[in-house]
């Protein structure tokens, strides 16, 4: 998907020894948005907002190691031990013994007269990277302006961290003026490091600038354009992590030093083999366990108690991803936690006083097809008719936030058409869930509208799957094999294929078979076929239920 | 905190370069800490302590002392002591075959042969078939040979025979002629071959009788005639060829009369056309050849002739075996060249014998076999024949050399002169590869072939390049290729033809070589020959040669016309042929050497036509001797009309498919007429100059755009779009034009032509932009307000994307050098927004402007501290120097000024650092600036921060820092401001409160700043247990802490609480105190 901002500047953050001013450079190319204040929470802000820019920059997906120069000096090796048992008679091995004297000297020499270039070129490198910084950033975070709260969102680069600081009005001394809407900002490194320099001591400013939207007549390219081509699949996870979010999920408060404790035992141990996820132990009115894998190791959150009414036990995958709280731990009064399930989405929001700041977090931190077929959160949850809900939106539009009971209430509706209906808006990315004030929240995600028919599934296979479990075309059965692996059979489709797969502890698929074509065709190559993730989806699905 | 006792190490040696600091710091009274500082020289280095909460002074200097100690027993140091050409072949002069005693050997062979003959009984034709069958026998038994020829190889008598004929034995005659004719064509021809060579006119009757002979195929019978031309004298052959001509027939006969070679070409190709061969008619005409029309109709025949069909090419090869007889070099070559040439129309082998031909429109399948024997075939040409030519031309021509015999230089003239430059063939490298076995493993090499020019023409190369050290045939003689280690383009001056001795001899064959051969290669060769025997040659050199040589466009050739020019000619008076030759030659040195001539010779230049020829040199550089003649010459009026008028008309009559050179010419030629005859061109009329420009040549137009500027006319006057389209044309000359004629309209005009001039200055077109520099100057000059305008306008396409090459550098030329004056009055802002911007022109235009209208007075601090973070490094020096220079305004604006230390770039960090630490002293310092240091988020300014503040630090300025310094979000320096706790906060439970989120924050730090834990822990304990207020805080931040898992920390706050609630029984706390269970033991 192509999204199209043009920005009048930079964002710009100004600080001296006495004073810091921000000023946001919004997409002109959106309705206006704008925003003055004065910062009075200093210190709880500049840390939550870097844990924002920490989940913009965040991208934990597991990078192959470069071995090439290790390849290359192994083939070299290689050279010199066949030349070595080559040189039979004694002679000639002294003869290369001295050769190869000779040439480690060459080489040394080489390498004292190569070595200024190599860190000139290094440097020019890095001085590269260091310029063109923002470009590895994907989508500059969305900033939303309501009548209670300023707040900021972004997606994470690796498609899996949902990151959402709200900041209510009593953060800020006196506002000025301001104008509801959503809009992008500008956003670069040199912007957060910036941020930093927020202090107590010092006036902030805090703009979110109108100025953009004077025209400028000069000859010089003063606006900077911006095209950035997001993956569908980048969307497609940030619309799914909003969606999840107005699903019913098992809730928990967690003392900051639980958290503190999570992120010592992340720090402090190395996972060298899976299963890695955290197990949430819940028991009705004991105090919550949170098991981490493999090392088996155990934290007993004293003081936070489940309040509950019923035993579970919740797996929770790409844990690493919660050291991006690590900075809110001083500054949360405690941290509230929204659990979806095993292997989906997760919550966590800080709770800043007059600030909070949600970190959702998808299923995995990797999405790949292994995971594929789990929960669709893109599917519709109840039929309301399109007028009803267009007008549910303008309703909501009026006030930009209610909560459903509030809005039902006032449209004289049932709240089960109300949250139908804003749920869909809010896979459409129109729409978000604020889970820290249970309210629905008008937030256009984009400009345009985004094409849904296109977001909904990744790949056709995944659309007909869901198809054929709508229409009762599966059956599936599972059973443990040990190792925490469960086998899964089923039948599927109108051909009554049978298919097998097994998943690990990971809730990876590790091994599949199926009759049909694709399957014998490509094997696990590309992906797995409609039947195997059709078992899968059925087989979940039954264990939920 | 206040540094007392610095010691700086280094460690270096080849691999590593680092430094370790360590400090000793009074924090209290009588309370010391040890700090040190290690790392990568230049680095950010990593902190440590010694002693995490204080020392007294005694116990702080141990442990400083021994930390120094234990570095300088490691190594530390303290800071400030411490490849070849090949060599040629030899040209290996073939020694002559030994006539005599070859010739003596055949004879006496040809003797046993025909006294064998005359032995036997029977028929004549039994009788042939016995001597010509059992020669072999004969020659087995005859001593000489077999010895000579041990491989056992014996020669037939169709050889012997031949080769008497070759050696010319005329003592061989009697023998050849009683031999009988054999029955197949080998037999006949041979016999009839040496008969011709060897015999005189007494044979004549013998041929008569061979040639009514019926058994005598027709070949030989055409050969029979032809030996029969050359040994008739003068005035038998006239009569006999009155004879021949009457056997033709009649519109042949009347086309040879009328000499009207066209029709003769006519009625041969009608013959052709109607009988499917005219072998008998062309063979009687090269008989008749007498006269050049019978000659030039042959050989535009033999032009025309398509290589395919009995009907063409058994009448081509006729007269190829003639002239090769007759010696006829013209014919010869004419006719090897054709073969050479062309491809062949087909190819057989033994399995497949069937070709396709076309019949009545349509392709069919015949066998070759009987087409060839039937009379009218339609094929002839074959691969095989033409290999057979090739090699046969190169055996005629290299036997005739082995003799000594001159006919070669005649043979070889005729083919060389026949080749051009369009022949050349470009055929690309091959590569192939060998392979050998070595130590039982098989290795491949790779060769490259790179063919030259003429690769495929075996006999032309043999006669150039038999000797080369640069070419060599390859092995199967089908192709000519470098030798190893030569690279195409590679000359040398050795001689590489055949037989050079030969060409010693007769050297003319080289002069007619120079005049007529349009072939790079032949030309070289001819010259160096030519050179080689210029002794001998000079007698037959005159001026219509040397004006040849100088015309052709030859590098070498023209060369020595020049030289041969200057050995002759050029002592006396030049004549105007020559001057003209000179001046036309490819030659510069010629070309100028002509003008002198011409120069001293103005009389000459009455001549028109030389003015005009000249007028079209091609050589541009010339332009201006010639233009001073002519600026010297004046030219009456009858004259110049007449040269304009002629040139004029040249001018038009070219055509719109012009080769580069003619339009090279052209616009010369338009220059000179524009530079001298003004005055008559000035006198062109308006349709004139139309018929110019509407001329599809650009270079034409431009000629006629060029007119137009001409004083007498009135540029008012000349359509907009005209002018318009001239500056939007095609080649750069117009647009040139174009922008002159524009530059002629009048100021007024002009200046409202703001956004054109604008538009020219940014044009794709180099010229265009620089021809619209001096207008805009002009006007600028004329109209202050306009050169302010444009100036303004046009510095801010700096700052746009370039869409045309070196547009960025035109717009700074003119800026710099004809609007100067209004460059100065840019307003600031805009040259701030150039050295902003992300264009490089734009930077260093602004950073000039910067440079030479600006002081720093005009800028503010800030503005000058963002100037260090530029990427131009002339910039960044800008901005040192007026750190440099103006020390007081720094230390004035220091709180703005000290910024630079955040810059972007490490050289002006480094700058700040250094220019600080000498320039600045304590009193220059305020703990905010010093603060403002330790804010940014670099390492390295931090820990110059650190380093200031620990230099410089005042007591009374010691809360400000533990205050502001405990807000800093690094781990760094939230230890940093530990230092600060026990001296300033000690006894003041306010400050505590306000510290509280600071304590949270470091015992919050996973896994880290375990020092500054440490320190906050004990702090926190000796201060609560002082004072009451103090302990409610630190109640509830330990009772917050206390959830943690980290058993040292969790202790820690275990600790704390329990003593807390010794003393203050009534705190609320997480923690119970319970009695100790003891145990029995």
């Amino acid at each position: 998907m192509l999204f199209n901002y043009k920005y009048s500047g930079s964002s710009q953050v100004d600080s001296n020894a006495s004073s810091t001013s921000m000023s946001f450079a919004p997409d002109t190319l959106r309705e206006p948005t704008f925003f003055r204040g004065t910062l009075s929470k200093n210190i709880p802000f500049r840390e939550a907002i870097s844990a924002l820019h920490d989940v913009v920059t965040s991208d934990l997906r597991w990078k192959p190691k470069d071995k090439d120069e290790y390849k290359a000096w192994a083939a070299e090796q290689e050279r010199i031990y066949l030349e070595e048992m080559r040189a039979k008679s004694e002679p000639i091995k002294i003869k290369v013994k001295e050769l190869q004297k000779q040439l480690s000297v060459i080489n040394a020499q080489s390498s004292r007269i190569m070595r200024p270039f190599y860190e000139a070129q290094s440097k020019f490198y890095s001085y590269l990277y260091k310029k063109d910084y923002d470009a590895w950033f994907v989508l500059d975070p969305v900033i939303t302006v309501h009548p209670d709260e300023i707040f900021y969102e972004c997606f994470s680069q690796d498609e899996s961290s949902y990151g959402r600081l709200g900041c209510s009005y009593e953060v800020f001394k006196n506002i000025n003026e301001f104008e509801c809407g959503t809009t992008n900002i500008d956003y670069s490194d040199a912007l957060y490091k910036e941020f930093q320099k927020i202090r107590n001591y010092k006036e902030t400013d805090f703009v979110v600038d109108p100025s953009g939207f004077e025209v400028n007549t000069d000859n010089e390219d003063s606006f900077k354009e911006l095209k950035i081509d997001l993956p569908d699949s980048w969307v497609r996870g940030f619309l799914q992590v909003s969606s999840a979010m107005t699903l019913d999920s098992t809730q928990f408060d967690l003392h900051p030093m639980d958290v503190y404790n999570f992120c010592f035992m992340l720090r402090r141990n190395k996972t060298r083999v899976g299963p890695r996820y955290i197990k949430f132990v819940l028991e009705p009115g004991q105090p919550i366990k949170a098991i981490f894998e493999p090392w088996g190791k155990e934290i007993v959150c004293e003081r936070s108690p489940y309040l509950g009414n019923e035993s579970k036990e919740v797996k929770i995958w790409g844990r690493r991803r919660l050291l991006i709280l690590e900075r809110l731990i001083p500054v949360a009064k405690k941290f509230k936690v929204r659990l979806l399930g095993t292997g989906l989405p997760s919550f966590f929001i800080a709770d800043l006083g007059d600030m909070n700041f949600t970190l959702g977090l998808s299923g995995w931190t990797k999405n790949d097809w292994s995971k594929a077929g789990n929960f669709d959160l893109m599917a519709p949850r109840a039929d309301v008719d399109l007028y009803t809900k267009k007008k549910i939106f303008e309703t909501l539009k009026e006030n930009w936030q209610e909560s459903s009971d509030d809005l039902a209430k006032r449209m004289n509706l049932d709240k089960s058409i109300i949250t139908g209906a804003l749920s869909a808006y809010t896979q459409a990315g129109s729409v978000m869930y604020d889970m820290n004030k249970n309210v629905y929240r008008v937030r256009e995600l984009s400009r345009e509208k985004l094409p849904m028919d296109k977001l909904r599934f990744s790949n056709e296979r995944e659309r007909s799957a869901n198809q054929m479990i709508s229409q009762n075309r599966v059956s599936s059965n599972g059973q443990s094999i040990g190792d925490g692996k469960i086998k899964i059979t089923g039948s599927v489709g109108r051909n009554q294929y049978n298919t097998e797969l097994v998943i690990d502890s990971d809730q990876r698929l590790i091994e599949a078979e199926c009759q049909c074509h694709f399957h014998q065709k490509n094997k696990l190559f590309q992906g797995p076929c409609e039947h195997i993730l059709a078992t899968r989806i059925h087989f979940n699905k039954s264990k939920f239920n | 905190m206040k540094l007392v006792k610095q010691s700086r190490l280094q460690y270096q040696d080849q691999t590593s370069d680092k430094v370790y600091e360590v400090d000793l710091c009074e924090v209290g009274t009588n309370q010391y800490l040890v700090n040190f500082r290690y790392g990568k020289r230049g680095g950010n280095l990593k902190d440590g302590t010694k002693t995490s909460s204080p020392v007294n002074l005694t116990e702080a200097t141990k442990i400083f002392d021994k930390l120094v100690t234990s570095k300088t027993k490691k190594g530390y140091q303290p800071e400030g002591q411490a490849a070849a050409s090949p060599t040629p072949k030899p040209i290996v002069k073939l020694e002559m075959p030994n006539v005599e005693g070859a010739a003596k050997n055949i004879v006496s062979r040809l003797k046993q042969a025909a006294e064998q003959a005359d032995g036997h009984g029977g028929s004549p034709a039994a009788k042939a078939i016995s001597i010509w069958g059992s020669i072999k026998k004969i020659i087995k038994e005859t001593t000489g040979y077999a010895k000579a020829n041990p491989t056992g190889y014996q020669w037939p008598l169709t050889r012997i025979v031949w080769r008497a004929g070759e050696l010319k034995i005329k003592e061989a005659t009697p023998f050849l002629l009683k031999l009988p004719i054999g029955k197949n064509l080998i037999e006949q021809y041979s016999l009839i071959w040496a008969l011709g060579k060897c015999g005189d006119a007494s044979i004549i009757s013998h041929l008569d009788d061979l040639i009514k002979q019926k058994k005598v195929l027709k070949p030989a019978k055409a050969l029979a005639r032809e030996v029969k031309r050359s040994l008739l004298n003068d005035a038998d052959c006239l009569k006999w060829s009155k004879k021949l001509l009457a056997t033709l027939p009649a519109d042949y006969q009347e086309a040879i009369k009328e000499k009207d070679n066209i029709k003769l070409l006519t009625a041969l190709e009608k013959t052709v056309k109607k009988q499917k061969t005219a072998s008998d008619e062309i063979a009687t005409l090269y008989l008749l050849d007498e006269s050049s029309t019978v000659r030039q109709s042959l050989r535009a025949w033999i032009k025309k002739a398509p290589m395919k069909g009995g009907g063409h090419f058994q009448g081509i090869r006729q007269l190829f075996k003639a002239a090769e007889f007759r010696v006829d070099g013209e014919m010869y070559g004419l006719i090897a060249h054709k073969v050479f040439t062309n491809n062949a129309g087909y190819s057989v082998d033994y399995w497949r014998d069937y070709v396709y031909v076309e019949e009545n429109g349509r392709w069919i399948n015949v066998n070759v076999k009987k087409e060839l024997a039937s009379p009218k075939s339609r094929i002839g040409f074959s691969e095989k024949t033409k290999t057979y030519f090739e090699k046969r031309s190169w055996r005629t021509l290299r036997k005739k050399a082995e003799q000594g015999d001159l006919d070669y230089i005649k043979m070889a003239v005729g083919i060389l002169s026949m080749y051009t430059d369009k022949d050349k063939k470009n055929i690309p490298p091959y590569t192939h590869y060998t392979s050998e076995r070595v130590n039982g493993r098989w290795q491949y090499t790779n060769h490259v072939l790179h063919y030259t020019d003429y690769s495929p023409y075996d006999t032309f190369n043999q006669i150039l390049y038999k000797n080369s050290p640069r070419y060599k045939s390859n092995t199967s003689r089908t192709a000519w290729v470098l030798k190893t280690d030569v690279k195409k383009g590679d000359t040398t001056d050795q001689r590489e033809e055949a037989y050079p001795e030969l060409w010693d001899k007769v050297p003319q064959g080289t002069l007619h070589l120079l005049a007529t051969s349009n072939c790079t290669p032949v030309q070289e060769f001819a010259v160096r020959t030519a050179k080689a025997n210029m002794d001998n040659l000079m007698p037959y050199i005159d001026e219509d040669f040397i004006c040849i040589l100088l015309k052709k466009p030859y590098n070498d050739t023209a060369l020595l016309g020049l030289d041969l020019a200057r050995q002759k000619y050029l002592s006396g008076k030049p004549s105007a042929k020559l001057i003209l030759a000179l001046i036309n030659s490819i030659i510069p040195e010629a070309s100028q050497l002509g003008l002198e001539l011409l120069d001293k010779q103005q009389d000459l230049l009455k001549d028109t036509s030389l003015v005009i020829s000249c007028l079209f040199t091609p050589h541009k550089e010339l332009s201006k001797v010639f233009g001073n003649i002519l600026t010297a010459h004046t030219f009456s009026e009858e004259q110049s009309k007449d040269i304009v008028a002629v040139a004029s008309a040249k001018l038009l009559a070219y055509s719109s498919n012009a080769s580069d050179q003619d339009k090279a010419i052209i616009t010369n030629a338009s220059n000179y007429l524009v530079a001298h005859f003004q005055d008559q061109l000035s006198k062109s009329s308006f349709t004139t100059i139309q018929n110019f420009l509407d001329h599809p040549l650009p270079e034409v137009k431009v000629f006629g755009a060029k007119l137009l500027l001409s004083d007498t006319i009135d540029k008012t006057t000349i359509p907009e779009p005209l002018i318009l389209g001239l500056i939007n044309g095609e080649s750069p000359e117009m647009r040139e034009v174009g922008i002159e004629l524009l530059g002629k309209l009048p100021n007024e005009k002009l200046i409202e032509k703001r956004e054109l001039l604008k538009g020219l200055c940014l044009s794709p077109h180099s010229e265009v932009r620089k021809n619209a520099h001096p207008i805009v100057a002009n006007l600028a000059k004329k109209d202050k307000i306009f050169g302010q305008t444009f100036t303004n306008e046009i510095v801010m396409f700096l700052l746009r994307t370039e869409d045309s090459e070196d547009r960025d550098q035109d717009i700074r030329a003119l800026l710099e050098n004809h609007l100067g004056e209004f460059v100065k009055e840019l307003p600031l802002r805009k040259i701030l927004q150039l050295i902003h911007s992300p264009r490089k022109a734009a930077n260093q235009m602004g950073y000039e402007l910067l440079n030479t209208h600006k002081t720093h007075e005009d800028l503010k601090m800030r503005q000058i501290v963002r100037l260090a973070n530029h990427e131009m490094y002339p910039i960044r020096q800008w901005c040192w120097n007026v750190y440099k220079n103006q020390p007081a305004r720094i230390k004035y604006e220091s709180s703005e000024a000290v910024r630079l230390v955040d810059a972007k770039w490490d050289d002006s960090r480094d700058f700040a650092f250094d220019y600080f630490r000498k320039n600045f002293a304590q009193e220059d310092w305020t703990p905010e600036i010093l603060v403002s240091i330790c804010d940014s988020v670099n390492p390295l300014v931090q820990q110059f921060g650190k380093e200031l503040i620990t230099n410089f630090f005042e007591e009374k300025n010691g809360e400000q820092y533990l205050l502001q310094l405990s807000q800093h979000p690094t781990a760094d320096l939230q230890q940093f401001a530990t230092n600060y706790l026990d001296r300033f906060a000690t006894d003041s439970p306010e400050k505590i409160k306000e510290l509280e989120l600071y304590f949270i924050t470091v015992l919050s730090g996973v896994n880290k700043s375990s020092v500054a834990k440490e320190r906050i822990f004990n702090f926190l304990r000796k201060e609560a247990l002082k004072n009451e207020d103090t302990a409610k805080v630190v109640a509830g931040i330990l009772t917050r802490q206390s959830a943690m898992m980290v058993i040292r920390d969790k202790a820690q706050c275990i600790k704390i609480m329990r003593d807390l609630q010794q003393v203050y029984p009534d705190l609320p706390m997480s923690a119970k105190l319970k009695d100790i269970e003891t145990y029995p033991v």
